[in-house]
């Protein structure tokens, strides 16, 4: 997201009145422009309408059938509520001409434009100006912290993890990484927050990976037992790995959290 | 100066003496030569000449000109030539400016330099071989150049108003005159002088194109890019043979030219224009080099017509070209690779020769030089990969050689390439064979089978001497002692190949070995496999075999066999660093981390890494005829036989059954691909002989069980999925269950396609059938129906005309699908038909 967008959501967010914890989406979409929202069992997970009235988003859900109002926002699931913010984000990527919304030329398209969606989904549910409060209250961020703030704001740990790896926060040696497992030794990096920029990413864990020179801390983190430590010699850096979390989690995922020496 | 407008370069200036030259048929013939020969029935729009080519090396020849002048009057140096002992120096400045004056010659060099191109010059040359002479070697090229002299002359004689005068002899030479002798060199002499000398000066303004002065200057100009020409092969050889040095006797174009000029008291025109080797060189580098006119042209405008998003920058390519003084010999010793040369042989360019580089000292330091260098090295490989090594173009070819072979053209047979056919254009080439052939099957169904062939028998045709050039006589006169029966075969064979090449009915390949292919028993890989059958002969047997084991009749099977590339031609650039208060330094682009090795270190590596991509685009392909394809197993087997069995020289591994060369499982994979994907298969036998194949996986026999799904698939008329789906089953042990309710399935099937607006392909379809046939299969009929529905009514649910969709509608459908199973407590195999659905993800 661009620095215009982020503006122009930050903009939304102050004049709707949604701004809060946690954020509400039907002031938001209805400053986007959206004249009804409906919950149905259908194939994607949810879809936009546009009309020269303004636009109708369809959320996919198992429980709700038909519109929704504001008075029912609390009983959505997270993902429903993600779908909802992803949605309204579709919104933004619209331009007003000649009374009805037309895609913007400027707007990308495809895959990237579900990208920004997503990211345009996480920045409304999670807004910078609360999170950057929350983080400036917290001298150390751990596992907890995310959980409850996840509680908080009414969306999955993953885009907590994913909103603090995009807000510019102070140095730290803290890492915290939401692993997906899919088998006993392989898993995939759903999200991961590092506040320094000194190791990279690899989206990908390998079973049994060796540990050396090119190994990243997210590799590292894996195979983690509480208090062990490993040396990534590249860095001369010692990790060391504070706690493994899976409670409050959905079944295969776990956090992991470490520090860097 | 005239205009020509051009696609590529927009106006080019062309001058009156070019036109004078472009307009006879020589060079007209270069019309009828495609440039990238049958490439354009891959490419369409690849259609473009040699004529198209030859005009663009022009452009290219005054860009590279130019810079040349420029940057050699930047800065002045000397430089050395000729040998060691009795070397000369010239300034740089007195080269800048002979080169200015020369420049017409120049570009004759490159107007003139493909003129000696035969038609399907690649697959008639380079393929089978089965012309005497390279189209670059000195003889051949001086033929070429007598007949355009003998064409020039006799049109300007004729527009002079001497045609009635005009010698026999050359009169042919008016419309080509390729099936005839050239004239004696002294008639064209004295034709040459008369023009010069007798044609009154009112006659010569109002008929020719040139004054009445500028033609001695032309035919000056011609001898001199012409006598240059013949010194192209040998300047840019690995090695020297006799075969390309050019005599030190004077040709009969240059006879002719000089004679003339000296009789009309114009000698000193000779040698005003005269082709000086060691200081003239240079002038062939810019045509024919490694970064030459000719490459810059060619790699532009191939890809342009190619239709490929390939370029590089010409004004880069060019701008730093300059001239040094260069000593091939030693350079290669120094490099440890002495420079080769056939015994008693002289190289004409012993010695300093002046020659091209490119500068990588222009006002400043330009380390991005290499850069574009390497760009073009790209462009060129891609060309070749995507374009010139086509496996349809490739099989093309093929069919072609193939054709031209049992039409009698082997080296083994020894009969000659009639001359005439060298000056024909592609597509006349193609109609007089066929033309021929078409006589030749006439006349020969009229004898009974087991006549022979015989000088009785032909002496009955008496036609044959008369038309096509005599050879169709030819043909048969190589053929004597042949039952009219074979002959008939052989010959018919040839014409359904041409038949095959001018319908675009080309084969298909069945087997293929790539570079990384190796044999452990033979010890031996691609690079023995492709010594091997570069050989014409050689893949003309094996072709034959092959058919023989296989059952197929003749002229069906096809190999290719292209040489192992490699970049030499640009990596062998010059590069020069001239510094300030430094000592020139020479070196080519392959070894350009000599100049500086921090900086160029990466590009060396670069350059090795793309000739080893060269190495590794070659591949031997067998294709085969489309109807045989049924027999598909049966060709690929006895092309691995026949192949490893050429290789096995010795006959070390006659008795082994198992010997024979692997196929490249990828083609093997695409074939089986093709196979299933094909709505159904020509017959139930090649169903049955997949089926066999994989029952030899399973347990090396033929088990009631394997039988009875064998008849099941012959009987039932199965589709590729569930052929897999019932074989999947027989390998896990148990009996070949009854299959899914078909009417469940394709209800399902056909519910998710609801979903689509456009319809996907049949090969995601199949996905769809082949991920869900196995759970539905394991479920009760209440079950299937329940899925259906439930996915019904979720298509039902979603609204239409939405603007955005998550993913893509594939995923949604099939993550939508695997949903409901798992609701209803059917577990999908999470891999199942992801090969076929190919986009599919999972999301969460």
């Amino acid at each position: 997201m661009n620095g215009a967008g982020e503006l122009r959501l930050a903009s939304l967010l102050l004049k709707s009145g949604a701004l809060g914890v946690p954020v509400s989406l039907f002031r938001l979409a209805t400053a986007c422009r959206v004249i009804s929202v409906s919950a149905r069992n259908m194939i994607p997970r949810g879809g936009l309408q546009p009309t020269r009235e303004g636009f109708r988003v369809f959320i996919r859900s198992t429980e709700f059938r038909g519109e929704l109002d504001a008075s029912m926002e609390s009983r959505l699931p997270h993902y429903e509520r993600f779908s909802f913010a992803h949605e309204l984000a579709h919104t933004l990527y619209y331009e007003w001409i000649l009374g009805g919304p037309r895609p913007a030329k400027t707007a990308p398209v495809g895959r990237r434009l579900e990208d920004a969606c997503d990211v345009a989904a996480a920045r409304m549910l999670v807004p910078t100006e609360i999170l950057e409060a929350k983080i400036a209250r917290n001298a150390e961020i751990s596992t907890d912290d995310i959980v409850q703030w996840a509680d908080d704001f009414r969306v999955a740990p993953d885009t907590i993890v994913r909103r603090l790896s995009s807000v510019d926060t102070h140095k730290t040696n803290r890492a915290i990484l939401l692993i997906k497992q899919s088998g006993a030794h392989s898993g995939e990096v759903k999200a991961a927050w590092y506040g320094s920029e000194m190791f990279s990413l690899t989206s990908a864990l390998r079973p049994h990976q060796r540990l050396d020179d090119s190994d990243s801390i997210w590799n590292v983190g894996l195979r983690a037992g509480v208090g062990e430590s490993w040396r990534v010699a590249r860095f001369g850096r010692t990790i060391v790995c504070k706690k493994v979390r899976s409670e409050a989690l959905r079944p295969g995922r776990f956090f992991i959290e470490a520090t860097v020496d | 100066m005239k205009r020509i407008r051009t696609v590529l370069y927009g106006d080019q200036a062309v001058s009156l003496a070019e036109l004078e030259v472009l307009h006879t048929p020589s060079l007209q013939r270069l019309y009828g030569l495609k440039q990238l020969g049958l490439t354009d029935r891959v490419f369409i729009d690849a259609s473009h000449s040699r004529l198209h080519h030859v005009v663009g090396v022009l452009a290219q020849v005054d860009r590279l000109v130019s810079a040349i002048v420029k940057n050699l009057n930047r800065r002045p140096i000397d430089f050395r030539i000729g040998v060691k002992a009795v070397h000369k120096t010239i300034s740089s400045r007195e080269v800048a400016k002979d080169l200015e004056k020369r420049r017409q010659v120049v570009r004759f060099i490159g107007f003139l330099h493909d003129l000696t191109h035969a038609p399907f010059g690649h697959t008639v040359e380079d393929e089978i071989g089965v012309l005497e002479s390279k189209h670059d070697e000195p003889k051949r090229q001086a033929d070429a150049f007598y007949r355009l002299i003998c064409q020039l002359s006799g049109w300007l004689a004729v527009e002079a108003g001497r045609g009635p005068e005009l010698p026999e002899g050359v009169r042919v030479f008016l419309g080509g005159g390729h099936r005839n002798e050239c004239p004696d060199a002294d008639e064209v002499a004295k034709l040459i002088a008369t023009l010069i000398s007798a044609v009154p000066d009112e006659v010569a303004a109002a008929s020719w194109r040139l004054s009445k002065s500028e033609i001695p200057v032309l035919f000056a100009q011609l001898d001199s890019a012409m006598s240059a020409l013949l010194h192209l092969e040998v300047l840019h050889a690995d090695k020297i043979d006799k075969k390309i040095v050019p005599d030190k006797e004077p040709y009969p174009f240059q006879v002719a030219i000089r004679k003339g000029l000296s009789s009309a008291g114009l000698s000193g025109i000779l040698d005003e224009w005269k082709f000086d080797v060691r200081r003239d060189a240079y002038m062939l580098d810019i045509v024919g080099n490694t970064v030459c006119a000719d490459l810059l042209d060619y790699a532009r405008r191939d890809s342009h017509y190619c239709g490929l998003r390939l370029s590089y920058d010409p004004e880069r390519a060019s701008e730093n070209f300059t001239l040094i003084s260069w000593d091939a010999s030693r350079y290669d010793f120094e490099k440890g690779q002495p420079h080769s040369k056939e015994k008693d042989c002289e190289d004409p360019f012993e010695g300093w020769c002046l020659r091209t580089a490119i500068s990588l000292v222009s006002h400043k330091y330009r380390a991005d030089v290499p850069g574009e260098l390497m760009n073009l090295l790209n462009t060129r490989f891609h060309l070749y990969e995507r374009a010139i090594f086509h496996p349809t173009k490739c099989a093309s070819g093929a069919m072609l050689g193939t054709a031209l072979q049992l039409i009698g053209w082997r080296k083994s047979t020894g009969l000659a390439f009639p001359t005439h056919l060298r000056f024909l254009g592609d597509d006349v080439f193609l109609h007089e064979l066929r033309e021929v052939l078409a006589l030749l099957q006439f006349k020969l169904n009229t004898l009974s089978p087991s006549t022979p062939i015989d000088e009785q028998v032909i002496r009955t045709w008496p036609e044959l001497g008369i038309v096509h050039g005599q050879l169709g006589l030819d043909l048969l006169n190589s053929r004597k002692g042949d039952a009219a029966a074979d002959v008939l075969l052989t010959f018919r064979a040839a014409s359904d190949i041409l038949n095959r090449v001018i319908s675009r009915r080309f084969a298909r390949p069945v087997f293929r070995v790539l570079p990384s292919s190796r044999d452990p028993k033979l010890g031996a890989g691609a690079e023995t496999m492709s010594d091997m059958f570069i050989v014409a002969d050689k893949r003309f047997s094996a072709e034959r075999e092959i058919e023989k084991i296989a059952g197929l009749p003749q002229g069906s099977v096809f190999i290719h066999c292209p040489r192992r590339q490699t970049a030499k031609k640009v990596a062998n650039v010059l590069l020069v660093q001239r510094k300030k208060n430094e000592a020139e330094r020479v070196c080519k682009l392959r070894h350009i981390s000599q100049l500086d090795a921090d900086l160029f270190g990466q590009h060396e590596a670069a350059v090795q890494a793309v000739e080893q991509m060269y190495r590794s685009m070659w591949r031997l392909v067998v294709y085969v005829n489309p109807e045989h394809l049924g027999k598909v197993a049966d060709i690929s087997q006895a092309a691995g036989k026949v192949l490893f069995r050429a290789l096995d020289v010795h006959g070390q591994f006659e008795n082994d059954p198992d010997a024979q060369w692997k196929n490249d499982p990828h083609l093997e994979e695409e074939i089986s691909q093709r196979l299933n994907d094909a709505d159904g298969f020509p017959d139930v036998s090649a169903r049955k002989r997949i089926i066999e194949a994989i029952s030899d996986e399973l347990d090396g026999g033929s088990t009631p069980a394997l039988s009875a799904l064998v008849d099941r698939v012959a009987r039932e008329n199965l589709d590729g999925a569930q052929v897999r789906g019932a074989v999947a089953d027989l390998m896990k042990g148990g009996e070949a269950t009854q299959p899914a309710d078909a009417s469940d399935l394709s209800a399902l099937v056909e519910a998710a396609l609801t979903y689509f607006e456009v319809r996907p392909s049949p090969g995601r379809i199949k996905g769809l059938q082949a991920r869900y046939e196995r759970p539905f299969r394991a479920a009760s009929p209440e079950v299937r129906t329940r899925v259906v529905e439930q996915l019904r009514q979720r298509i039902a649910d979603t609204p239409a005309g939405l603007a955005q969709h998550r993913g893509t509608k594939m995923n949604e459908i099939v993550n939508t699908i695997d949903a409901i199973c798992r609701d209803n407590g059917i577990a999908p195999d999470p891999n199942a038909g992801l090969d076929l659905l190919r986009r599919r993800k999972d999301e969460e």
